[in-house]
């Protein structure tokens, strides 16, 4: 380890994740500089909250601006957590939310619940959640019927499960009214984050902290795990109770960001290896790092996706046109690492 | 202490462990010989409890195996795998860390005594300058040695080794051998599969000879490293004098230079 420490390292992530964060408050077509938001601080220091609430300002930023952000934040740690849980738990750092085809099936599950749910966003969760894991309960056991022990044989499963799911999508998309349902389905998985409100926030919030929560307390047991099902359970690792409880909580993750967000690509799988490249591998330092970095990230693309244009471009299009240039970059750069 | 009565295991149809009977007393140290695909590997996952057999009884301490958890498993059995890089790089503490895993409750982490633990370990094997060293760039005779300590780090009186040499030189053979014999004399049982009789004839008390899944020889060395034994075993000619075992005690005169 070079010089930083990896605790050094999470501050400094989490600092330049406040600072994005701060900064993403001020772009946007309606003009908001630091002296605005200087203006709004001192008012809420000061108990004037008439002055506030008269402020416009403070619609934007509050009910506009701030909880956009903060749903972005929650969706990329989320994505970028759930990615590295299930590169150790599958002992593969090929495998990723996409990859294993849990983001399509919690897509699918994302459809269904927007045709059949009449509206209410918590079936649409529920539905997201029992179809990814499903999807991914499915990938694991297509690559055990195959070849357990070999690492492409669960990337070409999750490749089998992800075309089902999304032919299952375009089904429904097909079956789907023209008029009515159809653009609201493609739009809502493109995705974005420009009808996040605060109540997706409170919605988002527990599922995150809580999957997040528990993750983080077996972080010694997954590194334990990583060392292979068989060595673990020699170093008294209770192997199929772990493998269950991580697998269960990133699929809670990734339907959740689904359900909020759309098929957000890429970042479950680039995220997690330049985080295991700043802070090594351990996941007491990986997973909180994976967490800021992830939330970092997003941010910034989501920044790019709402100001690039005049209209807001869909947020699966920014991810995918830097993942997958900068993961083929890695591929070629890291050959060492250990993929095979 | 350690046994197996009648121990008999087979994948699908085809057996692999017939009748063992087997007995490992404290400080012993046993080795186990046998050509490739004697049974060797299976017997040992068996008697860790990592796989269940056909029919016989293994008693750890005198507690039915079966009914024991992989914890509880895990406080009196470490075992001690072959050196292989990992998927996931760590560093040379965290693995030694590792080892106190079975003393830990779910989801509990390492405290500081556990940090001061590993590190007196590694200092005791003298290599303690590697602490900070990634497991994967380290040689391989010193990711043995780091396995080895993170099985110390594991409290048990058992150590189970498969074949601990094979990818290490000659030196560092000895070494490794060397520790497990010292382990060995502090009460550790020591049970460790070796492909060169010349190590087992040299490092163990006891050797026990597998072929086609069952025991054809048991007992102390002098008694049981026959040249008769030996070509049944590995189904070769070996002369009596032939220069198999004098050229360990060659090198191991080397070695003590």
């Amino acid at each position: 380890m070079s010089g930083i420490t990896a605790v050094k390292k999470i501050i400094i992530s989490g600092i330049l994740l406040i600072t994005l964060i701060v900064i993403s408050m001020l772009i946007g077509n309606y003009e908001l500089g630091l002296n605005d938001l200087g203006l709004i601080l001192s008012d809420i220091f000061q108990g004037d909250l008439q002055a506030v609430e008269n402020n416009p300002d403070w619609s934007v930023l509050y009910y506009i601006r701030l909880p956009r952000i903060l749903i972005v934040v929650l969706v990329g740690a989320a994505l970028s957590i759930s990615g590295a849980a299930y590169q150790n738990i599958f002992r593969n750092p090929l495998v990723s939310p996409d990859i294993l085809g849990v983001s399509a099936g919690a897509g699918l599950g994302v459809a269904l619940g927007l045709l059949y749910s009449s509206g209410s966003m918590f079936y649409v969760y529920l539905i997201a959640f029992i179809t990814g894991t499903a999807a991914v309960a499915l990938t694991y056991w297509l690559s055990q019927l195959a070849d357990g022990k070999n690492t492409m044989f669960m990337v070409l499963a999750g490749i089998v499960v992800s075309s089902l799911a999304n032919a299952l999508i375009s089904l429904l998309k097909y079956l789907a009214d023209p008029m009515q349902n159809l653009p609201g389905i493609v739009f809502y998985l493109m995705g974005g984050f420009s009808r996040s409100g605060w109540q997706e926030f409170y919605l988002l919030l527990p599922v995150v902290i809580v999957s997040l929560a528990i993750i983080l307390f077996l972080r010694w047991q997954l590194n334990i795990f990583s060392l292979g099902e068989k060595e673990a359970a020699a170093l008294g690792v209770d192997t199929e109770k772990i493998k269950l409880i991580v697998i269960i909580f990133s699929t809670i993750m990734v339907a959740a960001a689904t359900a909020a967000a759309g098929q957000v690509s890429w970042i479950g799988l680039v995220i997690p290896h330049i985080t295991r490249f700043i802070v090594g591998s351990n996941y007491k330092y990986y997973l909180p790092a994976s967490a800021l970095l992830g939330g970092f990230s997003l941010l910034l693309m989501d920044n790019l996706a709402r100001t690039i244009s005049g209209a807001e471009i869909p947020i699966s299009i920014i991810t995918a046109l830097i993942g997958a240039p900068f993961f083929a970059y890695l591929l070629i750069t890291k050959k060492e690492s250990g993929w095979s | 202490m350690l046994q197996s009565n009648n121990l008999s295991f087979s994948y699908a149809d085809q057996k692999v462990l017939k009748n063992i009977n087997f007995r490992a007393e404290k400080g012993e140290f046993i080795s186990i010989l046998g050509a490739n695909g004697s049974g060797k590997t299976t017997f040992f996952q068996c008697m860790q409890g990592l796989l269940t057999p056909d029919a016989g009884k293994i008693l750890l301490d005198g507690e039915n195996i079966k009914k024991m958890t992989k914890k509880e498993i895990s406080q009196k059995i470490a075992v001690v795998p072959q050196e292989s890089k990992n998927i996931f790089d760590y560093q040379v503490l965290d693995m030694v860390l590792m080892g106190i895993n079975p003393w830990l409750s779910f989801a509990e982490q390492p405290g500081a005594d556990a940090y001061q633990r590993a590190e007196d370990i590694l200092a005791e094997l003298e290599i303690l300058e590697l602490k900070n060293k990634s497991f994967n760039k380290i040689s391989g005779g010193e990711r043995q040695l780091v396995l080895i300590a993170r099985a110390i780090m594991q409290k048990s009186s058992i150590f189970f080794l498969d074949e601990p040499n094979s990818h290490l030189d000659f030196k560092n053979t000895h070494l490794i051998l060397q520790i497990m014999r010292e382990l060995s004399s502090k009460h550790k049982t020591v049970i460790t599969a070796l492909h060169d009789p010349n190590l087992a004839y040299q490092y163990s008390d006891r050797v026990i000879i597998i072929k086609t899944g069952k025991i054809i020889a048991a007992g102390p060395v002098e008694e049981v490293m026959t040249a008769e034994n030996l070509s049944r075993a590995y189904e070769i000619a070996i002369n009596k004098d032939s220069a198999v075992f004098s050229l360990t005690f060659q090198k191991s005169r080397v070695l003590k230079q």
